[in-house]
């Protein structure tokens, strides 16, 4: 009789130390690490083989900026001068250990970019697993918002559109006519050229 | 009443019980992915019954359909499981000599009473396993484990309108 | 190949109801040996003589909540791939006032009742007959009562998420207050039995 009591205490003792362990550890994943020549875990792994990594286009990213998407964060996972040099607007930097801090929340869009793609995966892998419903990935990271964004050739239908969302962050759309060589584009020729450009200078962006 | 008490003294511990049950609830999410249930079970039976019995009902009711879709009562995960708990139960009391036909009642309270008590909570408690989408099973054990907020919101209900009505009909098991 | 394995449990195959089997078997066995198949044990816990329910219920929980919580993070499960049953707020509320209230008039909680049938007590027997039939009729009137029965959905809804915090502060609160729960239901048991020793000649 005994004998049970002082095993169900032991449970007990035990159950204590694993719930207060849980609470030092937070999130019931071990965070992801850093570095190309690290084994890559086997969550990871799934991740990479199994689990589509869901992509968005630096302008579908821009545009939910601009239209203040409700529970957007954007996570900038590269190091951090490079965030310092030029990062998107609104975005937060976040070293791969840093990302135990960002919980998840109900409502919440998380859009991650960097310039390495197993990075990029380590991340997303990690964050599914604690918890967070939506995260993608900015197809061709940073440099994709440079080219699709900041300085986007526009032609055709949507050449307003796109030119209007880069004007918004500050970009200089170059424009191509229809039926111009498409190896010589020129600077927008419209009055808020000159705008723009003082525009980008000021902010650096 | 000496035999009463045998009887609860050859019952395990609760906590080391609890383990076990602990246990195998978390073998069930590591080995297939979903917890314990019971209430389930009796939906897939109740609305393969009214498939029988009026087939359109059944497949234009979406709580009746959603119970429909395992290809037959054997079929269905949450039916095998019961059926694998009366075995389990039968089992255990066989062991331990509990196994007798009887009817459970507190010490004042007669037979008819007692059965229709229990066909009518029975059958309250089916409604409200039908609005929460499980039972104790289901909802309080499985969920609460998952740290579900409608299982701990359950839990608390359940357990509290518990209190409500076993103080108002204390008569009956004290 | 990280657990859950893909068994697929929601298509019925063979292995998934072998699982199935083996977990309801385990399952009837630690109900019926707690006790918990013998409604006058399982109404003690609402007159506050007999925590046996509370002590099972909460020690499964934690048991199975630390479980997942640490093979989890030794990445041995991966946790989205455990089905979590989805939340509906209102309806989950109010079914479960309704559900306890039904569970104290019949002594049996479902699972319990057919612990119970299958060691032959029949108000066992009566009460899965009732449960079924409630379901029944219940879930013929869902129609009627779609507006309400949708309402509150949230999905697969955790309280870390709910609450804004770690799932790790969760998990560490609800041991707690498990573990407090548990050293003070000798209490309440002792003072109730006292209480009835007094009050009866």
């Amino acid at each position: 009789m005994t004998d049970t009591r002082s095993f169900v205490r032991g449970l007990g003792a035990a159950a204590a130390v694993l719930g207060t362990l849980a609470f030092v550890v937070g999130a019931p994943v071990r965070p992801p690490h850093t570095g190309r020549d690290t084994v890559v875990s086997a969550a990871t792994r799934d991740a990479l083989d199994e689990r589509a990594i869901e992509q968005i286009s630096a302008s579908q990213l821009a545009r939910w900026i601009r239209d203040g998407k409700a529970g957007l964060r954007v996570l900038d996972l590269r190091d951090s001068s490079a965030f310092e040099t030029k990062h998107v607007p609104s975005a937060e930097s976040f070293a791969l250990t840093g990302l135990v801090t960002v919980l998840p929340k109900p409502g919440e869009t998380l859009v991650l970019y960097s310039d390495d793609d197993l990075r990029d995966a380590q991340a997303t892998a990690w964050l599914a697993g604690v918890g967070h419903a939506r995260v993608h990935v900015v197809r061709g990271g940073m440099s994709a918002w440079m080219t699709e964004v900041l300085s986007p050739i526009v032609q055709g239908d949507s050449a307003k559109s796109v030119a209007a969302l880069s004007r918004y962050f500050g970009g200089v759309p170059r424009l191509v006519s229809p039926d111009a060589d498409p190896r010589v584009t020129s600077g927008a020729r419209d009055d808020g050229s000159k705008e723009v450009l003082e525009f980008v200078a000021r902010r650096g962006c | 009443m000496s035999a009463r008490e045998d009887v609860q003294r050859s019952y395990a511990d609760p906590y080391l019980a609890g383990v076990a049950l602990g246990l195998v609830l978390l073998a069930s999410f590591v080995i297939a992915g979903r917890g314990l249930g019971a209430s389930g079970a009796f939906a897939t039976a109740a609305a393969t019954t009214v498939r029988s019995v009026a087939p359109r009902v059944a497949s234009t009711n979406s709580f009746l359909a959603s119970h429909l879709d395992a290809g037959g009562l054997l079929r269905d995960w949450l039916v095998v499981e019961i059926l694998g708990v009366m075995i389990g139960a039968w089992c255990s009391a066989a062991l331990a000599g509990r196994l007798g036909v009887r009817v459970e009642r507190g010490p004042h309270a007669g037979v008819s009473p007692r059965l229709w008590a229990a066909g009518a909570g029975g059958a309250v408690m089916g409604a409200g396993a039908v609005l929460a989408r499980g039972c104790t099973s289901g909802q309080a054990l499985t969920g609460g484990a998952l740290l579900s907020v409608g299982a701990w919101l359950f839990i608390a209900a359940a357990f509290g309108a518990a209190y409500v009505v076993a103080y108002l009909t204390r008569g009956s098991w004290t | 190949m990280t657990a859950p394995l893909p068994l697929d449990v929601a298509g019925g195959t063979t292995p998934s109801l072998v699982v199935a089997l083996g977990v309801g078997v385990a399952f009837g066995w630690c109900l019926e040996r707690a006790g918990l198949g013998s409604a006058p044990k399982l109404m003690g816990q609402f007159t506050l003589r007999d925590m046996t329910v509370l002590k099972v219920m909460f020690s499964a929980i934690v048991t199975a909540m630390l479980g997942l919580f640490w093979l989890s993070w030794l990445g041995v499960v991966d946790l989205s791939r455990v089905a979590v049953p989805p939340t509906f707020i209102g309806p989950q509320i109010v079914g479960g006032v309704v559900f306890g209230a039904g569970m104290a008039l019949a002594g049996l909680c479902p699972g319990t009742s057919c612990v119970a049938a299958a060691t032959g007590r029949l108000d066992g027997l009566t009460v899965a007959a009732g449960f079924f039939a409630g379901v029944l009729v219940t879930g013929l009137a869902v129609p009627a009562m779609a507006d309400f029965y949708e309402s509150g959905t949230r999905g697969a809804f955790a309280l870390p998420a709910a609450l804004g915090v770690t799932q790790g502060t969760v998990t560490f609160v609800v041991v707690a207050g498990a573990l407090t729960a548990f050293a003070l239901s000798g209490r309440v048991e002792r003072a109730m039995a006292a209480r009835a020793a007094r009050v009866r000649p």
